[in-house]
């Protein structure tokens, strides 16, 4: 079964309004459940629309948004849904409510009205899964973003969601704070058969990822694996996306008469510069 | 990056630090009562003894607990005036007339000044200690714990107490915030550090309306991250952190109370059975009049 | 010399239990002209350095000299902090949240205003500040600040800081949390404001592909001491220590030192893609007996077709040509920039789009400059 199912769906910001601009427009699309989804877009693509639309933060102006089978717009299925996906922001200092760790990761359960003793094991559970137990009794304060954004994804976790929604959850972090929210999705993904919808404006962070979502305009550009999407690389620059470093490289020494082939990969593009000298 | 503390917290590990702060805060308001029943220096010799051991015990530094009485030098000083020219029972000691006004100072008037000094620095070293050995957020916590009968008569006091953990929660980066857009701010030349009273106003502007903006986005991301978790889902909403009171912490109750118990003697028992000396107006009360006695026997 | 550090220590929340150094015992010297890269986890005392240099931050110990206005730790004599701030731009992480006034003119004049500039000469700065930075002035300037698109706004918030026409321009993460695109464009505004605005530019990043894209020299500072202070291409002999700080390596050294370690003839020099694609074709044509070559090959994520004075001035080229333009703008506001000179301005204004012809003049007002 899909997990989610967008049918049709159009949204825009002001539906009511003469000059009414649609940012999300006839877009239908559906993710299995269990898979990796990266989807990218330039700043005011759409993603971001399109990510509150998979919870019900945003209800569709046209059109259908149905998790595990539920419609977004049936509002006594609302909490069922948002704690079937659970949803991660951009800025990690903007999601905590609490000042202690442990209260943090409590506070979704404890809204759910679950037992003691299961919110505290789910604290425990999730903190580990994102390799920050350590930090049980800290305050975020002086943490590093990666490490904030993890407490983030944690919170979230211990809502027990079967989707998660990482909107743009990179775009504040350094090179080291993106790769360890990456890690800490693939494995929620492998180990927890999560479905990941990850949301960002790095196609290098879609590398492992089953399937990459380009958006444009309010309008899916390309859906298809990573690989596939990199060929186009001269269409995608069109929309202000730029292909892995790697396979950018490849490109330049094609200019210059070499032929690597299309490594997406540091290893591949190695493996195959080492066959070639 | 700059280290911002706030709230007093002292973040150091001791005896008083790892008591429940539901206690602390219950003693807290016992003693500052008490405080008012206090009648002899004997008394206060000996509350002054326990709150240097409690001190002592919580290792916070002499130094910066008494920082705190800075803050209320100004009406230490002005309620001792007041006590000092405006009582008018006792023995005279300096005669001051000022037109038809009797302003002498007398030896009883010392003697309230002295005391009433005394109590109010009690009450500021008391309440320091509470906020030295006490995260805001435990203050947060114990508070909704103790105040949860008031949601008997509507008070919505789960929710007042999300909305100050918040608060807790953004101040210190609403604070980082503010010093940053101030140092942007005066990187473009403006006049923050101003002393002309105008000038200043006026260059707080830029600092305020994109604090303001960034507080109302911060407002509206935190907004979606509460929905995203569920907040309000259930009427029924739990509680993973329950209190559980520990022996030491009924120690300290059991041992501030007999404090207290003394406190209540010494006014009511010890003054009343003892006969007081007649000093032509100038009270000795309480345990004093032991002493009082005992110096005259060997004297 | 623009600046010069001597002995300079600072230390957090002295004297409390929150005491944290963050600066220890640094020297270090700006040239004019340099395009300083610093490096550095979080924490490690870079930020808290730079805000020394624009005088935010007093120091503790030691002193900074900048552009003969010196700054110790002795309460007197008073520096003029103004003077100083007119000298050295510094543009802070994230400048758009700065942006206060109603609309993009007031708030580039901020600056000039608070510099205390006639109205002419402030009205005169913007609409040029403006420009330099890539946005038309009258379409913009009645615009509200957060009507903009994210890059935009930060292009405005630079043009608040050109507008001080500072000599020596300090940037701070300059292109954080923007999308590849955006950064792109500031990476390009970066270099052009270094040729034709503030000769000496201090860029502060995480980046350091994107460092390596410009910076002629690199200072690594790691736990409040600086560690490293090498010219560009120097640094990465010391991947091995760099890596141990928890520092990345550009992309480029990384497959660079996996080649050489497989036992390739690879040179020292690769910092850049650049460097990659013409050692790899050299080491092809070794191979292969051929004459292939690397040049006029540039490795630039986008095809920007740089026109400066249009609304949204860095459009991807649609033919997706590798090119590069230069941005066809007037070596005059270099002068401008620099110079108090009204009438060298009108005409900086005037001749935006006259180009290369120029050069002389420009060399004139540099060597004018340099004898002052």
């Amino acid at each position: 079964m899909a997990a989610i199912e967008v049918k049709h769906v159009t949204f825009s910001y002001n539906a009511n309004q003469p000059d009414r601009t649609d940012v999300i427009k006839n877009l239908s699309l559906e993710i299995e459940e269990g898979s990796f989804v990266a989807l990218v877009g330039h700043n005011g693509s759409g993603k971001s629309t399109l990510a509150k639309l998979l919870n019900g933060l945003l209800l569709p102006t046209k059109g259908e948004v149905r998790i595990f089978g539920n419609p977004t717009t049936d509002a006594s299925k609302i909490y069922d849904i948002r704690r079937n996906v659970g949803m991660v922001f951009q800025n990690p200092d903007n999601q905590m409510i609490a000042s202690i760790v442990e209260d943090d990761i409590a506070f979704g359960p404890e809204n759910l009205g679950i037992e003691r003793e299961e919110i505290i094991r789910r604290v425990d559970w999730a903190l580990s899964k994102v390799g920050m137990l350590e930090h049980k009794k800290g305050t975020p304060f002086k943490m590093s973003g990666g490490q904030k954004q993890r407490l983030a994804i944690a919170g979230v976790l211990a809502i027990m969601p079967k989707v998660l929604v990482l909107d743009e959850s990179t775009a504040m972090l350094d090179p080291q704070g993106r790769s360890e929210v990456l890690k800490v999705a693939h494995e929620l993904n492998k180990e927890e058969k999560i479905t990941v919808i990850h949301i960002t404006h790095y196609m290098e962070e879609a590398l492992g990822a089953d399937r990459l979502i380009v958006m444009n305009d309010g309008e899916i550009a390309f859906d298809n694996t990573p690989a596939e999407v990199f060929t186009h690389n001269e269409e995608l620059k069109k929309i202000k996306l730029a292909v892995p470093w790697d396979t950018q490289f490849a490109i330049a020494l094609k200019k210059a008469g070499i032929d690597v082939g299309q490594p997406v990969k540091e290893e591949d593009l190695i493996d195959s510069l080492c066959q070639l000298l | 990056m700059r280290d911002i503390s706030f709230g007093q917290y002292y973040p150091v590990k001791s005896f008083i630090h790892s008591l429940d702060a539901r206690i602390k805060i219950l003693v807290t308001f016992l003693f500052m009562i008490s405080v008012f029943f206090i009648v002899s220096y004997t008394m206060f010799v000996f509350m002054y003894i326990a709150l240097t051991i409690v001190i002592a015990v919580s290792h916070v530094p002499f130094k910066i607990v008494l920082k705190s009485i800075k803050g209320i030098l100004f009406l230490l000083i002005f309620t001792a005036i007041i006590n000092i020219f405006f009582t008018s029972t006792g023995n005279v000691l300096v005669p001051i007339h000022i037109g038809r006004v009797d302003m002498s100072i007398t030896d009883q008037g010392i003697n309230f000044a002295i005391k009433m000094a005394m109590r109010f620095t009690l009450l500021v070293l008391g309440s320091s200690i509470l906020t030295f050995t006490t995260t805001p957020t435990e203050l947060t916590d114990a508070l909704e714990f103790l105040l949860k009968p008031l949601t008997y008569i509507k008070i919505p006091v789960h929710d007042l107490a999300i909305i100050m953990s918040i608060a807790l929660r953004f101040i210190p980066g609403l604070v980082e915030e503010t010093d940053k857009i101030m140092m942007a701010q005066k990187a473009r030349g403006a006049d923050i550090d101003s002393t002309n009273i105008f000038k200043k106003i006026k260059a707080m502007l830029p600092v305020l309306i994109p604090l303001f903006v960034s507080a109302f986005r911060r407002a509206d991301e935190l907004a979606d991250a509460l929905d995203a978790r569920c907040y309000n889902a259930s009427s029924k909403r739990t509680k993973m952190k329950v209190f559980k009171l520990r022996a030491s912490d009924v120690i300290a109750f059991i041992a501030v109370v007999l404090f207290i118990v003394v406190i209540f003697l010494d006014k009511y028992l010890v003054t009343n059975l003892l006969v007081a000396p007649d000093l032509g107006g100038f009270e000795v009360q309480g345990l004093d009049i032991c002493i009082y006695n005992l110096f005259r026997l060997v004297g | 010399m623009s600046v010069i550090i001597k002995n300079l220590s600072f230390t957090y929340s002295k004297n409390t239990p929150y005491e944290k150094k963050a600066l220890d015992n640094i020297n270090l010297e700006i040239n004019e002209g340099d395009f300083l890269g610093i490096i550095g986890h979080t924490g490690s005392g870079k930020s808290t350095f730079i805000q020394h240099i624009n005088g935010l931050i007093k120091p503790q110990e030691g002193e900074i000299e900048i552009f003969d206005i010196k700054l110790t730790s002795a309460k007197r004599p008073k520096v003029d902090l103004k003077a100083l701030r007119s000298q050295v731009g510094m543009v802070f992480q994230y400048p758009e949240y700065q942006l206060f006034a109603d609309t993009v003119e007031k708030d580039v004049a901020f600056g000039p205003k608070n510099l205390g500039l006639s109205a002419d000469e402030i009205k005169e700065r913007v609409k040029q500040a403006i420009e330099m930075v890539g946005l038309d002035y009258e379409a913009v300037k009645d615009r509200a600040p957060f009507e903009l698109s994210g890059g935009q706004k930060r292009r405005v918030a630079i043009a608040g800081i050109i507008a001080m026409r500072p000599k020596m321009l300090i940037l701070d993460e300059p292109t954080a949390g923007l999308d590849p695109y955006g950064k792109e464009q500031i990476l390009n505004l970066i270099v052009h404001l270094k040729k034709h605005c503030s000769p000496t530019i201090v860029v502060i990043s995480h980046d350091i592909d994107e460092i390596t894209r410009f910076a002629s020299r690199i200072v690594v500072f790691n736990d409040a001491k600086i560690m490293y202070d090498e010219p560009m291409k120097a640094l990465f002999k010391h991947s091995n220590m760099l890596k141990e700080m928890g520092l990345d390596i550009p992309r480029a050294v990384k497959i660079a030192n996996a080649l050489r370690y497989k036992g390739f003839d690879i040179s020292d020099d690769v910092v850049t893609a650049e460097d990659l694609l013409k050692e790899v074709v050299r080491l092809y044509n070794k191979k292969h007996n051929t004459a292939k070559s690397a040049d006029g090959i540039s490795f630039d994520l986008y095809d920007f077709s740089l026109k400066w004075g249009a609304e949204d001035i860095l459009t991807p080229n649609a033919t997706g040509e590798a090119q590069t333009s230069e941005p066809s703008h007037s070596s005059d506001i270099n002068a401008a920039c620099q110079d108090g000179d009204t009438a060298k301005k009108q005409n900086a204004c005037t001749d935006v789009k006259d180009d290369e012809t120029n050069h002389t003049e420009k060399d004139k007002t540099n060597d004018s400059r340099k004898q002052k």
